[in-house]
């Protein structure tokens, strides 16, 4: 991983244990786990282009394979993908809602 | 196309449907305190834990998360089981505040506080209930000789 702040294509994540995301009614939200429970106060809101992506953060795809769903799902050009993929990333990083893993 | 993580502003809709969903899914919840009417008890920013009414079904006395016409509050349970007779509403009201709140349907008891520190509750609860009487009647009396 080149930073923090900006992910390469090539890293692989995974979905943090400490946030779980839950679609409840319209919305997909990320809830932040805290010993057995859940924190209320933090609860981030995800549209439909980052549950997509949030969804395929197992753990084995990297950016470049999920850049391409993307591509695939939505209408957009690859640039822009990649663009909105990375500054997404770097949003879960900064709350910890996912780890690096090897690829 | 835009992705983007943001911080929840939940309606009342919604911010029922995500308690009721987390306090199904996990053993507790836990949520900050926001305001001043339970103090000394609950201050303003204390955390407490939270479990849904069917793990600890909520008693005269303790601490419920409840849906008001005002919002969620957290207030004490000042008129319910096991005095209330089942089918009958229940009252809640803030340990600040002179007044009972509205009448509510049980269902509208999302949660019970669980965390330690409710002994006593019950007495908590019942004085609490004859504050928000004797603060009826005072305003009743007023109205009534009002000159």
């Amino acid at each position: 991983m080149t930073s923090a702040e900006s992910p390469s294509l090539a890293d692989v994540f995974a979905r943090s244990e400490r946030m779980v995301g839950r679609r409840i009614a319209e919305e997909y939200v990320l809830v932040p786990i805290v010993g057995r429970g859940a924190d209320l106060d933090a609860i981030f809101n995800l549209n439909r282009v980052g549950a997509f992506i949030w969804e395929r953060l197992d753990g084995s795809s990297s950016g470049e394979e999920i850049v391409r769903a993307l591509v695939e799902e939505f209408d957009v050009d690859s640039v822009r993908a990649v663009e909105d993929y990375r500054a997404f990333m770097a949003q879960l990083l900064s709350i910890d809602a996912v780890r690096p893993c090897q690829p | 196309m835009e992705t983007g993580v943001e911080t929840l502003e939940a309606g009342p809709a919604l911010s029922d449907l995500i308690v009721r969903d987390c306090l199904e899914r996990f053993p507790s919840v836990q949520l900050r305190v926001s305001g001043e009417c339970m103090r000394p008890g609950l201050a303003a920013g204390a955390t407490v834990r939270l479990a849904s009414p069917v793990r600890r079904p909520p008693r005269l006395g303790d601490v419920v998360l409840v849906r008001l016409p005002t919002g969620l509050r957290l207030h004490r349970l000042v008129w319910g089981p096991p005095l209330a007779p089942p089918g009958t509403r229940w009252r809640t009201k803030g340990d600040r505040s002179w007044l009972w709140d509205p009448l509510l349907d049980p269902q509208h008891v999302l949660a019970t506080v669980v965390d330690e520190g409710q002994e006593g509750g019950v007495w908590r609860g019942l004085l609490s209930l004859l504050g928000g009487l004797w603060s009826r009647l005072r305003l009743v009396a007023a109205v009534t000789h009002r000159p």
